[in-house]
């Protein structure tokens, strides 16, 4: 019995490798995985946008390249932390030349961690082998690390994720595509406008357990170390709170002054829009996500932004 | 350490190891014992203590009392102590009072005394059993509190009848053999792919529908699909949990009774409860149900019903003091006194159309009144549920404002990645619900079979979804 144990785990074993092998090879090519695109494809980007959903969703590349000259990349990506956005970016120096300039998302909600979920590990799989990409993992997911030794665990530890992604790289394969829909990385909100009427005064969620993030701190930290040693620009910007919620949260404002003041350290410009027009109305909003506008309001909030990049960055 | 977890198998294959590395059967409970108790302590120092304390107090009582007159006395005595300690915990976890207390002395949240919903029951039922002098007492209190406390299934059953159990403990084999490996080892798999990849992949959206804000479930459509999922859910992730139980303890020679048998079958509410959560409601008919019918036998059709009250009113308790378990067992209470009122009526239907027909009928039916029942189940407040309702009931807003080709690619939340693996979720359930029979079967044969076992492991780690942990839905009881 004990020698059909045994063949059966080495069988196994054989399955599993083989799946993580072609796993590896499919997702390497997925041009919907911004990390495999830009190993792929080349971008010749001078603006690169970094940041969660606040970049990939609310940062239309076309705009700012009709309005500036300059050709934009959004490198943004939902759901991510300044680690993720740290190991997007050093994927993003290896494959591609240095831009000018980066744009990059901050708020004091950048630091503030709900979960203690510091890097969304799943983005990152197919990277593993990659020296930088296994650190930052083994440092913010231990648990993981220690699961992917075991054969295509490595994918289908974080299965809900990554089987989506697995059969989205196998038909794109199949249909030979070698580009994503949205190549310039703008992933626009859904055309519908959502009920947003919860945003109203009596609604705001007010962070009574507020607290900054050293982790986080350190990640934000070394993408403009990585900035610097590159000779990139750094531009922080900030999306327009609604007004309900920004007066709500007092803490906010004292934790954007520590933004403020690493801005001021690494003589890096601070754009913020919280006194918009656009900002008293949550019709204008998308979601009940306090900083995430609609389709109608991001050109116009796209705009403020280039006049500021034009009036105070691209001057110098 | 949650069964189903990593540790949890090093625990058994650990325990496996040293087992069977003595021949004394008294050295062999001992390793049981230790492992089981080293599998508690992963949980805090209080479900060690209540359940050991329990086993020793019900053990001697039992001893004492028969050797000197087991009087009726007694029995409520040791009963009430019993009860008065689960009832204290149920308290205890209702207020969340465990929360207040560090981790490591109380364990985990909800969690305080584990196991005690279960072995309170095998204790009660002990000492009937014992003053009914149905069987003389247990003699080793080795086995006696092994009985209580077993790893494999002190966290969420099944009930045991303990003279039953401490007798199989007496014929512990020697050896590991090929078929206790094999069925063993089959039974823990499906268990592991019937929690891991079928059962968590519907968390996301249960959560979300019953957890969120107002809460989650915005139309009538998500309250139904939350209900609906939330009962596939509960099957497959309890009977998960049997599956790895049952395998485990069959490692050790161990036949633990079954506890499911294809309840999403039933036809009805009452065989729904005749295949769900079998040993429970076998403990609630004998202890409950038969002496409440009995009692009121002169009343012909109200004993039934006082019987069936009784019954489902001591299970929503037992569930937790919350109103809306009540509402739960109460809504199972209406059920089944209607189809027993509709009894005659319903025999003739069965006669007039074929069994294919009537099963087609009362099948979804069965399911769609349970589904309903649940969402009093898992709602988190009465508040929570009254919401839902009110959603499901509003025609108006039934269904969500999207059209169906959206529906289809993208479904209601556009969370893709969510979407996709509910779907593949869902798919593998109705497959599985499928070969149920066939599979089972095939789980209980004894000859190690490479491709079978290889297709098993290999599709648990494949789709598997690992991530999320493996706590059980029934370790909150």
């Amino acid at each position: 019995m004990w020698k059909k144990v045994l063949i059966t785990i080495l069988v196994c074993l054989l399955f599993l490798s083989l799946a993580e092998f072609a796993t590896d090879y499919y997702l390497k090519r997925y041009p919907r995985l911004k990390s495999s695109y830009i190993s792929q494809v080349e971008q010749n980007a001078d603006i690169v946008v970094l940041g969660a959903c606040e970049a990939a969703m609310m940062v239309d590349p076309s705009l700012l390249d009709s309005l500036t000259g300059y050709k934009t990349y959004n490198l943004g990506d939902p759901g991510a932390r300044f680690a993720d956005n740290y190991l997007d970016l050093y994927q993003y120096l290896r494959f591609q030349k240095a831009p000018k300039y980066l744009l990059l998302h901050v708020s004091p909600e950048s630091f503030y961690s709900i979960d203690d979920k510091l890097l969304t590990t799943y983005k990152h799989q197919a990277f593993l082998s990659d020296s930088v990409v296994f650190n930052v993992t083994k440092e913010l997911d231990p648990d993981y690390i220690k699961f992917s030794k075991i054969p295509f665990l490595k994918y289908s530890y974080y299965n809900i994720f990554t089987m989506y992604k697995i059969f989205g790289a196998i038909g794109y394969s199949l249909l030979n595509k070698k580009h994503p829909d949205d190549r310039d990385g703008f992933i626009p909100p859904p055309p519908f406008n959502s009920d947003t009427s919860a945003l109203s005064e009596s609604n705001v969620i007010t962070l009574d357990s507020y607290s900054w993030n050293s982790t986080e701190e350190k990640y934000f930290r070394k993408i403009i170390s990585l900035c610097k040693d590159k000779g990139i620009g750094v531009v922080f910007y900030k999306l327009p709170y609604y007004h309900n919620y920004y007066n709500a949260n007092l803490e906010l404002k004292k934790y954007e002054e520590r933004i403020r003041d690493i801005a001021t350290e690494n003589n890096v410009p601070y754009f913020t829009y919280d006194t918009a027009p656009f900002t008293n109305d949550s019709k204008n909003y998308y979601k009940l996500e306090n900083n995430l506008l609609n389709r109608n309001t991001i050109p116009e909030f796209n705009k403020m932004l280039i006049r500021d990049l034009k009036d105070s960055v691209f001057v110098q | 350490m949650n069964p189903g977890s990593l540790n949890y198998f090093l625990l058994l294959i650990g325990t496996t190891i040293v087992f069977y590395l003595f021949n004394d059967n008294k050295l062999k409970q001992s390793v049981l014992l230790l492992a089981s108790l080293f599998f508690l302590s992963f949980f805090g120092i209080i479900p060690v203590i209540t359940c050991v304390l329990l086993s020793i107090l019900n053990f001697y009582f039992a001893k004492h009392a028969f050797k000197y007159g087991y009087l009726f006395s007694k029995l409520v005595a040791i009963n009430t102590v019993n009860v008065l300690v689960l009832l204290a915990f149920r308290f205890v976890n209702e207020l969340n009072i465990g929360s207040l207390f560090s981790a490591p002395l109380i364990g985990e949240q909800f969690i305080v005394a584990l196991g005690i919903g279960f072995y309170s029951l095998q204790n009660i039922a002990y000492q009937i059993d014992i003053y009914k002098k149905r069987y003389t007492p247990e003699v080793s209190l080795l086995s006696f509190t092994l009985s209580n406390t077993f790893f494999t299934r002190v966290s969420s059953g099944p009930i045991l009848n303990i003279k039953a159990f401490t007798a199989s403990l007496s014929t512990l084999p020697s050896k590991l053999t090929e078929e206790n490996f094999t069925v063993g080892l089959q039974r823990i798999l499906i268990g592991a792919i019937k929690k891991l990849v079928i059962a968590e992949r519907f968390s996301y959206y249960i959560n979300l529908y019953f957890d969120g804000i107002d809460p989650g479930a915005k139309t009538g459509y998500d309250v139904v699909i939350a209900c609906f999922l939330f009962t596939i859910q509960l099957y497959f992730d309890f009977s998960g949990y049997m599956d790895i139980a049952i395998g485990s303890a069959r490692m050790f020679g161990i036949n633990l009774s079954e506890n499911f048998n294809m309840p999403l079958r039933s036809q009805s509410v009452s065989e729904w409860w005749r295949r769900w959560h079998i040993t429970l409601i076998n403990w609630f008919t004998q202890y409950i149900y038969y002496p409440v019918a009995y009692k009121f036998r002169a009343r012909r059709m109200m004993a039934t019903v006082f019987a069936i009250i009784s019954t489902f009113a001591i299970s929503a308790i037992w569930h937790g003091f919350g109103v809306t378990y009540l509402i739960w067992g109460s809504l199972h209470i209406m059920y089944l006194i209607i189809e027993n009122f509709l009894k005659k009526d319903l025999l003739r239907l069965n006669e007039k159309l074929t069994s294919f027909y009537y099963q087609l009928i009362f099948t979804p039916l069965t399911f769609i009144l349970v589904s309903f029942s649940n969402l009093f189940f898992r709602s988190n407040s009465l508040a929570d549920a009254k919401r839902l309702l009110l959603k499901l009931i509003d025609w108006r807003h039934f269904f969500p404002d999207i059209s169906l080709k959206s529906w289809i690619l993208n479904g209601v939340d556009w969370k893709m990645e969510f979407m996709v693996s509910m779907r593949l979720g869902f798919l593998f359930a109705i497959l599985y619900l499928l070969f149920e029979e066939k599979l089972f079967l095939r789980l209980n044969k004894s000859k190690f079979s490479i491709p079978f076992i290889t297709f098993l492991i290999v599709f648990l780690v494949v789709f598997g979804v690992f991530n999320s942990g493996t706590r059980f839905i029934y370790m909150n009881f």
